[in-house]
Parts: structure tokens; C-alpha cells; sequence
């Protein structure tokens, strides 16, 4: 048989602190072990009350949470505090502790447990916790650094009306930004699939584009660009440029190609204008300096031979028609280049409409270039009635453009032609010579200004003469046309509407 | 907002003067159970938590209003407008003590009457100023708190015990007491214990008693007689009782204090 510890020894050896105190905390027992655990004897302990063995800090939370805590719930179990030994050192311990009434006296008991491992593993857990905060903090600093500058970069895009887009590398799928929906000419943003964009460049531009990706993507360069067309929603085309640049991984892997859409229609738009009005002052140098010279030269001559000589009057007759013919062709060549300014500039040929007869406008033409070269033959039917709304002086201008031309290309010897015919809707002037046919090859390049027959050589340019044509005939809403061959000459047409 | 929700506002009976009743520091209204029943038969009361305790609404903590005791105090003046159109008599304990007083002198006329119970202008040592702490004692409490709060799941809850003596209080009270986000009840500390309000003291024209614990190391007698010398119309009463909570270990002596100073107030 054995003897089982008494009570007592239970008590002042037990396995944890034990306290018995008064409701104010004064201690009126404490067995062995607590005494061991802080170094104290029985006697230091007794009438000394419980806060004051523990750090300040734990005073305030013993004050404010363990006795109010205790005395509404009776008991309070697992709270942890820091004691001092009395070599001064701290002593994590976890109390537990109830109220017990005997004979109408309150006593707390109170249970005390060593809790240094507990305490370590519990300052290494509060130690991970504030750096996973620290952490934490970083990050959403981060976090915002980098919201904020993807807020700037976004601004800056929408200033330079930007657009992104972007093709994953290896699979080669694009991505276009739902404001790219802003660039296909829809009101507003919303996604736009790899498919719709593609459908969206006009078909002729379709084949270039993807040529131009598949060549990068195949053997990537550091910079992609490419230019393209396309068709809004809202019936808008647009030119669009496309630049782009490689993004790299780690390893130096490319990843995706990134880049920005621009819509650069208006300054396309503005450099076809500039290569315009380049070609237009081009060509307007040519036309004085080439065509204004022949006559210029005569008038010239002419007013040479007058200083050097007395003429007789048929002399000076013909020499001051000479200079009247050379002034006229001046003059003529002044109106075309103005009109043809005029036309090339947008603004149009000037038209004074007003009732005129077809067959009156011609009769006059054909009067004054017979005059204006005696010895050629100049014939003009009339058929029907040739009376319509138009500017008289335009069509003589048209009319004495076309005479001019075939007079110049006609063979010598042959007579011109012309018609003027009334049909049912409108009226039909024509104009014929003989002689070698227009290089087919020319086709309607023939009305372009600056485009020469075979033969003009030295003599009068047709470089803006059919082009005047027609403008004019345009201008009145009708048409020119011509047919040419070796064997039956050539024929222009001018049909204007009534 | 609803405020009823907010500061879990718990009104009683209809009478002209409410008893406004505010914990301290690390507990929640559970604390006046002891008190207010003695009341209650004349006056209204009105109990609540403060945002960040008890059952408050914790969504409504914003640590930068409540980064002073001015956050607690807009708080009081709103539960007055919202919930008690009569005069008030405004309990205070521990800190709450101060937020009452900054509620009255920013919003003078509505409190009539002061009940400090264990109060403290300044916390923290300031040359002759003794307030009970050094600056390195309230880093130590933090660190207590820290270290209390860790675990979090067991909320100091009692000890479950073979013996007969069971606790005398619901289980459910023991679910809200003291049962605090660490965050903010590590805030609320500091900002209690690093508070100083000597300043305002003598500003408070509202009669005001001094409920002062005789053996306090919170508030201990040398604040007590520092605010009523401070304190214009103040009356200090020094009630026999160690620690810091009299209404809870102390409660006759305490109601009887404060009977005292109701009578000659009413």
C-alpha cells in the first residue's frame, strides 16, 4: 500500500501557483511553488497585494480588465501578465481566477502557471505578425505608388488621344483596350474582340496589316509600326498608326508587343494637301514657263522688227495681227492657269448661268478662230434646238479650247468641224479633225493638266486646255469625251445638260 | 447613421433628467449593472459602449476621429441631441470622465452635473504633476494588451470549474465584456493613457463630483485632489476601496457618494 499526498502538500506543491487573496488583491496564502517561481519566502508574500508583484504595465491592465473582469463574471480564466522575481526579472505566467464566498467573506483564488516558453513563442508570433504587416504596408503602399502612376500614364494617353493594344507572344492573341472602341468610331468605350478590329480595317489594308504583325511577330525587331485604314461604325474611315514595342520577362524572353494606336487621319490628310499644293505650284511653274514663252517671244520678235525697220502697211498689218494673235494666246493661257488654280484649290470654276442658244455660243467661236487663222478651214453644223441654261462664256472658253487643240494637231490642209446639236435632255457640241491619232496608251490621263499630245513640241501646249474642258463640262454637270484613231481622226465631245 | 446602433444605446424609464452612464477604458456599459439599478427609480438612464467596444458598431471606428478624446466627445453630444431631450447627469468613468467634460464644454448647458468616477486629467508624470506613470509604463501596458489579445479567441472568459460556485452572470455577457478588436483597443489605450487635459479643467463651469477610489494606481488620491483644485465647482469624495472600478467593488459606498451629490444637484 501506498500513502497518496495529503491536501496540503497537494497545495504547496502543486504543480502550478496557487493564491488565496482578499477582494482587494492582498494575499493570504501562497503556496510553494508560486513563492519558488518569483524567489520570495511565505512571509514576503503575505499582506502584500497581488498587482504590486507586477510590472507596471500589467498593474494598469490587472486594474482595468482582471478585477472588473472578475467581479462581473465571477471567474476569469487564461489572462496573461508579467511578474517580477525578486532578483527583478520578469516572469511571464497566465492566471486563472475565481471568487469563492465563505461565510459571507469574498476570496479570490487564484492559479498561476509559468508561461516563458509560451511568452517566447507568443513574442516570435506577435514579431511575424507586425513584419507581415510591415509587409502588408509596403505592398499597399506599393500598391497605390503604382495606381497612381498608372492613373498619370492613363491621363497622359487619353491627352494624346492614345489607344492601347497588345499581342501575347507566344500564342500571338491581341488585346485592343475597350477605348480603341473610340478609334472604330463608336461613342463610347466597350470591349473590342481581336476579330472586330480586323473586320474593321477596309479590306485592301487588311492583308498589309496582318503582313506586317506575322513578319515582326516571326522575327521580332525592337520597334513594330505599321499604318492602316479604317471603317467606323459611324461611316468614318480613319488612318490609323500602329507602334509597338517588345516587353521582355526576366530571362529576356519576350512576352508581349505593347503599343499604342493613333489615329494620324488628319495628318495624312494635311500631307496629301501639302503634296498637293506642291504639285500644283510645280505645275504652275511649267505652264509659265513653258507655254507663256511662245507667244511672249513672238510679241517680242515682232516688237523687234519694228524698231529696226520702216515697214510698208500690209507689213505692219500682219506683224500687229501677229501681236494681237500672241496677246490673245497669252491672255487665253492667263484665264485657263487662274481657272485651273481654281479648280486645283477647291473652290471650283465661277459659272454665270443664264438662258443661251448652243448653236449662237458656237457660231461665234468658230467666227473668231477663222479669223484668228486665215488660210485653215473651219466648218460648223447646227442641228436641232440648242437653247439651255448655262454660262456662255464658259462654253467658249471649253469650245475654244477644243477648236484650238485641233487646229493645232489637225493636218495642215484638212478642215475642223464642228458640231452643235440639240438633243432631247441636253446638247451636244463636237469638235473634229483629221490626222494622226491620240496615243491610246494616254487614255483619260488626256484631261489631266500637264499632259501632252505626241506632236506638241513647240507648238500650243494642251496642258491645262482639256483639263478646263473638263472642269467646265462638270461644272454644268455633263461630260467630255473623245475617240481617236489614225483613219477617221479625232472627235471630242462635250454633252451638257438643258 | 443610426446612433442607437453605432454606441448600442440601451435607454430606460421616461423621467425629466437622464443619467448618462459611460465606461472606461477596457470594459463596456456591462460594468453599471451594479449601479444603475439605484437610480433607476427616478431617473431615465441611458447606457451605451463606445465605438470600438462592446457590442458598438466597429465599422464606425475611424482611427483618425478617435485618435483623440475630442472623437468620443462629438460622439456624446450626438447620443444627447439623438436620445435625451431633458437635462443630463453625465457618469463617467475613468476616462470617460474627461470625455464628458469635453463634451460639456464644447456643447455648454445640456449636462448638469458631473459623476467622475476615478478620473484623471493626465495619466503620464509632468514635472511636479504626478499623474501615476512614466511614458515607458504605458509602452508596457500596450505590451500587455499585445500580448493578452494574441490569442483572441479566448476572451478571458471564466474559468469553467467543478466547484459549486458558478458564475453569477450570463455566459453571454462574458461574449461582449471586454471583447475588443486589438487594434483599437490598443488604439483607445494609447490615446487614454497618453491624454492630457489639465488645460480645460478649470473651464468646466458645470457642478462636478470627484468619486475617488482611496487606493487607485490608475487614479491615484494625488489626481483626485488635483482636479478638484483644478476643477471650478467640483466636490471630491474619497471612497474605501482598492482598485480602479468602485461601482463594481465598491458599489454602496459609491451610490451613496453619489446620492449625496444628486440631492444637493436636484
Amino acid at each position: 500500500m501506498f500513502e497518496a499526498p495529503g491536501s496540503d502538500s497537494l497545495y504547496e506543491d502543486a504543480a502550478c501557483g496557487l493564491l488565496l487573496t482578499q477582494p482587494d488583491g492582498a494575499i493570504l496564502r501562497a503556496n510553494r511553488t508560486f513563492c519558488a517561481w518569483l524567489g520570495r519566502s511565505s512571509e514576503d508574500l503575505l499582506g502584500r497585494r497581488l498587482d504590486s508583484l507586477l510590472t507596471i504595465g500589467g498593474r494598469i491592465f490587472y486594474q482595468t480588465h482582471w478585477m472588473p473582469l472578475l467581479n462581473m463574471q465571477r471567474s476569469l480564466s487564461e489572462v496573461k501578465l508579467e511578474m517580477r522575481h525578486a532578483n527583478g526579472q520578469r516572469v511571464p505566467m497566465v492566471m486563472n481566477g475565481a471568487i469563492r464566498t465563505l461565510h459571507g467573506h469574498e476570496f479570490h483564488e487564484i492559479a498561476i502557471f509559468s508561461a516563458r516558453d509560451r511568452h517566447k513563442y507568443e513574442m516570435e508570433l506577435l514579431k511575424a505578425r507586425e513584419h507581415a504587416e510591415e509587409n502588408l504596408r509596403i505592398a499597399q503602399a506599393t500598391q497605390k505608388a503604382l495606381a497612381e502612376a498608372r492613373t498619370g500614364l492613363n491621363l497622359a494617353i487619353d491627352a494624346a488621344q492614345l489607344f492601347e493594344w497588345s499581342v501575347h507572344m507566344p500564342d500571338r492573341v491581341r488585346r485592343y483596350d475597350p477605348n480603341v472602341a473610340l478609334l472604330l468610331g463608336y461613342p463610347d468605350r466597350r470591349p473590342i474582340e481581336p476579330a472586330d478590329f480586323i473586320s474593321r480595317i477596309v479590306p485592301e489594308d487588311r492583308g498589309a496589316e496582318a503582313g506586317a504583325l506575322n513578319a515582326f511577330l516571326d522575327a521580332p525587331d525592337d520597334r513594330f509600326q505599321s499604318v492602316f485604314r479604317v471603317q467606323g461604325v459611324d461611316g468614318v474611315q480613319r488612318w490609323i498608326a500602329s507602334w509597338g514595342r517588345l516587353r521582355r520577362d526576366e530571362e529576356g524572353r519576350a512576352t508581349h508587343l505593347v503599343g499604342l494606336l493613333q489615329d494620324v487621319t488628319q495628318s495624312h490628310r494635311q500631307r496629301a494637301e501639302a503634296e498637293d499644293r506642291a504639285l500644283l505650284a510645280e505645275q504652275t511653274l511649267g505652264i509659265v514657263g513653258h507655254d507663256l514663252r511662245n507667244p511672249l517671244a513672238a510679241i517680242q520678235m515682232a516688237a523687234e522688227i519694228l524698231g529696226l525697220r520702216v515697214l510698208d502697211a500690209s507689213q505692219q498689218a500682219a506683224l500687229g495681227e501677229r501681236i494681237r494673235s500672241s496677246t490673245r494666246r497669252a491672255n487665253r493661257l492667263i484665264a485657263d492657269l487662274l481657272d485651273f488654280t481654281r479648280a486645283r484649290t477647291g473652290r471650283g470654276l465661277n459659272l454665270c448661268k443664264a438662258l443661251v442658244d448652243g448653236h449662237d455660243v458656237t457660231r461665234d467661236v468658230v467666227a473668231e478662230l477663222t479669223t484668228a487663222h486665215p488660210g485653215r478651214s473651219l466648218l460648223h453644223t447646227e442641228l436641232g434646238d440648242a437653247r439651255m441654261m448655262a454660262d456662255g462664256d464658259r462654253i467658249s472658253q471649253a469650245l475654244g479650247n477644243l477648236v484650238s487643240n485641233a487646229l493645232t494637231y489637225g493636218s495642215p490642209g484638212t478642215a475642223v468641224t464642228v458640231r452643235s446639236e440639240g438633243l432631247a435632255h441636253s446638247v451636244r457640241f463636237s469638235v473634229h479633225n483629221q490626222g494622226k491619232a491620240i496615243d491610246p496608251h494616254i487614255g483619260p490621263r488626256l484631261f489631266e493638266p500637264m499632259t501632252r499630245g505626241e506632236q506638241a513640241g513647240n507648238l500650243r501646249s494642251v496642258g491645262l486646255g482639256l483639263y478646263i474642258v473638263r472642269e467646265i463640262a462638270l461644272a454644268h454637270g455633263g461630260k467630255v469625251d473623245y475617240v481617236s484613231n489614225d483613219v477617221s481622226g479625232t472627235t471630242f465631245t462635250i454633252e451638257l445638260e438643258r | 447613421m443610426d446612433l442607437r446602433a453605432r454606441n448600442n444605446v440601451q435607454i430606460s424609464g421616461d423621467q425629466a433628467i437622464t443619467m448618462v452612464f459611460a465606461h472606461g477604458f477596457g470594459c463596456d456599459q456591462n460594468m453599471w449593472r451594479l449601479l444603475t439599478p439605484s437610480f433607476e427609480q427616478r431617473f431615465r438612464t441611458l447606457r451605451f459602449d463606445h465605438v470600438g467596444s462592446g457590442k458598438s458598431d466597429l465599422s464606425a471606428y475611424e482611427r483618425s476621429k478617435y485618435d483623440a478624446l475630442h472623437g468620443y466627445a462629438l460622439d456624446i453630444n450626438q447620443l444627447l441631441d439623438e436620445f435625451v431631450p431633458g437635462p443630463a447627469i453625465f457618469v463617467g468613468h475613468s476616462v470617460s470622465a474627461m470625455i464628458g467634460m469635453l463634451a460639456d464644454l464644447e456643447r455648454p448647458g445640456r449636462i448638469i452635473g458631473h459623476v467622475m468616477v476615478g478620473p484623471s486629467p493626465c495619466y503620464v508624470n509632468d514635472g511636479d504633476y504626478v499623474g501615476g506613470f512614466e511614458r515607458e509604463d504605458i509602452d508596457e501596458l500596450l505590451a500587455t494588451l499585445k500580448s493578452n489579445y494574441l490569442g483572441w479567441s479566448s476572451n478571458m472568459a471564466p474559468v469553467i470549474m467543478g466547484a459549486p460556485d458558478r458564475p453569477e452572470l450570463a455566459a453571454e455577457l462574458t461574449n461582449s465584456f471586454c471583447q475588443t478588436d486589438p487594434v483599437i483597443a490598443e488604439h483607445f489605450a494609447r490615446v487614454t493613457f497618453l491624454s492630457d487635459h489639465r488645460k480645460e479643467l478649470h473651464l468646466l463651469q458645470t457642478p462636478s463630483l470627484i468619486l475617488q477610489c482611496s487606493d487607485d494606481i490608475i487614479a491615484p488620491v494625488a489626481v483626485g485632489e488635483y482636479m478638484h483644485q483644478e476643477l471650478p465647482r467640483s466636490t471630491l469624495r474619497i471612497v474605501e476601496n482598492v482598485g480602479h472600478c468602485p461601482h463594481l467593488s465598491a458599489p454602496s459606498a459609491s451610490v451613496a457618494a453619489i446620492e449625496d451629490f444628486l440631492h444637493e444637484l436636484t
